[in-house]
């Protein structure tokens, strides 16, 4: 490597990696049941290694649009999407598309937490087994690095064979995150991740979001602005249904183009 | 003033029938007890069934009901519990998941004795002969309506969120439901099979026509079994003092065997949660 070259590295920190699109929403419309439209025309990208926010007032179709991405929504009868949702080649609502390799790539964090009815270790060991045939040597490895990222190593090593329903609310949803990083996912898909958590453990988790954005490709419904405007490099602002703006953070809530982001953004509605 | 007599008269009449409920219990139970505990020895648990008049215990009889529940709730908890998972999770609100819930409502409620005789004519007028095979069948159809819906309700109350947090990880069905839904609600559905054990243990009426009775210790269920209801009808319809006391210590066997499952299916879930 040459001294120049050197000097780049250098001077640009890993975190500010260029801006490269890691998936692409095209025209997508949702509905629930024949009749009921809630998403109209949705198109928007979303950038590796950044942090895309949805927010917007609640029925907006933030949630539903984050379901969109992992179709976990055919866990529903007569739920249905149309249009075109890419990660890179792969075109997510295509019917021929492997549902759980899908889910493996593109891994989800729920509103509330959600343990799984065993020890911490397994919780961990759960996903990886679904994929993967390790020994218990590289098992163990997985596990403690997947903890070690949600930063949550340290409190639970000494107890990784107790029932995770054990743990704290902050705890748990650090868990729910290590068990989906163990997975080593493109794109972590969050549903209002902390918005059944405590002020201090919603710090956690924001701080843990920060960190996991130099790995991995972010996505994160949130009904809580300050919280957008703190973490997230990219917003989207949805309202019923519809996608009102869409564009880089600091834009978004200083400079919006659009007269209802506007107001949304400055608190007048929603 | 009357709407106080009116008030108390109505805590009356609901304490009066709390009595009479409990003190039937407890008359039932003390002379059980009173009448059963004067047989007790270890020959009841070491000697065969004897001839009219004659001494003896209930060994075989012991042993007989022991295999006939164990066989029946072998049979009856796979079928019971993969029953139950349809109906929660794949059959759901479809028509024929609600037309077997109401059959099975039906079979929950059926007489036993139509099961003894039913099992009569399938199994043992098949064989050509009563058999242990005959009274564990019947057992099993008695245990299996229990199993189906217990396993049905405990399945319903896991948390949709769990399914998707399964899901989410890209977990095939088939698995969220054995490795995590199974694993949530573990404690209830076993409860329901304990309570289903208690059910079948003092069943009478299907062994009658299926297993009949036996005088001898027999381990093989080909055979026609001895079995603690049956010998217990049999011997304290009889003249015979001695059977009649036998009669006695077996039905607080049985009452024991019940009450113990019952405590057992109690305590098991707090065991449970007191541990996570």
């Amino acid at each position: 490597m040459s001294l120049v070259a050197q000097l780049k590295d250098y001077q640009q920190p890993q975190q500010v990696k260029p801006l490269v699109q890691r998936m692409d929403i095209r025209d997508l419309n949702f509905y629930y049941g024949k009749d009921k439209q809630v998403l109209f025309d949705v198109s928007m990208p979303i950038y590796q290694n950044r942090v895309t926010a949805m927010i917007g007032p609640s029925g907006c179709g933030k949630s539903t649009l984050l379901r969109c991405l992992n179709r976990i929504y055919e866990l529903y009868p007569h739920q249905y999407a149309e249009g075109n949702v890419m990660l890179g080649e792969l075109s997510v609502l295509d019917r021929k598309v492997d549902l759980n390799d899908l889910r493996a790539k593109i891994g989800m964090v729920f509103q509330k937490p959600t343990p799984f009815p065993m020890s911490i270790y397994d919780n961990i060991a759960f996903g990886i087994k679904l994929y993967e045939r390790l020994s218990k040597k590289d098992m163990d490895h997985r596990v403690k690095e997947a903890l070690q990222q949600a930063q949550l190593w340290n409190e639970v090593k000494d107890k990784l064979h107790s029932e995770a329903s054990g743990l704290s609310g902050g705890q748990q949803q650090r868990l729910c995150i290590a068990r989906t990083i163990a997975l080593k996912p493109d794109v972590i898909l969050m549903d209002e991740p902390t918005s059944a958590l405590d002020p201090i453990a919603t710090q956690g988790i924001e701080e843990l979001i920060t960190e996991l954005r130099k790995e991995y490709t972010i996505v994160i419904v949130t009904h809580n602005m300050q919280q957008a405007a703190r973490i997230s490099d990219f917003t989207a602002f949805m309202y019923l249904g519809e996608l009102i703006e869409f564009g880089e953070t600091k834009q978004v809530f200083q400079n919006p183009v659009n007269d209802r982001t506007r107001k949304y953004v400055s608190g007048t509605f929603g | 003033m009357i709407r106080k007599f009116k008030n108390q008269l109505f805590r009356a009449m609901c304490v009066l029938a709390t009595l009479i409920g409990l003190g039937i219990l407890v008359i039932i139970l003390f002379t059980l007890f009173q009448k059963g505990m004067a047989g007790m020895s270890w020959s009841l648990f070491t000697e065969v069934t004897p001839g009219p008049g004659g001494e003896g215990g209930l060994a075989n009889a012991i042993v007989g009901s022991l295999i006939m529940t164990l066989l029946g709730i072998v049979i009856a908890a796979p079928i019971g519990i993969l029953a139950g998972t349809w109906l929660a999770e794949y059959g759901q609100h479809s028509k024929t998941a609600d037309t077997i819930r109401f059959l099975n409502g039906m079979l929950m409620s059926a007489p036993s004795i139509l099961i003894g005789l039913f099992v009569y004519e399938m199994v043992v007028v098949f064989m050509g002969h009563f058999s242990g095979w005959a009274g564990a069948i019947s057992l099993a159809i008695i245990a299996l309506p229990v199993i189906i819906s217990t396993t049905e309700e405990m399945l319903k109350l896991v948390p949709i969120t769990l399914r998707e947090a399964g899901a989410g990880l890209g977990t095939p069905r088939w698995k969220v439901t054995v490795k995590l839904s199974y694993r949530a609600v573990s404690t209830g559905i076993i409860t329901g099979i304990l309570l289903s054990v208690a059910r079948i243990s003092g069943e009478t009426a299907p062994l009658l026509f299926t297993a009949l009775n036996s005088s001898f210790m027999t381990v093989n269920p080909n055979e026609p079994m001895a079995n603690l209801p049956v010998t217990i009808y049999q011997f304290a319809m009889s003249p015979y003092d001695s059977w009649n006391q036998l009669a006695w210590s077996g039905a607080l066997l049985i009452t024991m065997a019940i009450l113990f499952l019952n405590i057992i299916s109690r305590v098991l879930p707090q065991l449970k949660k007191r541990r996570s």
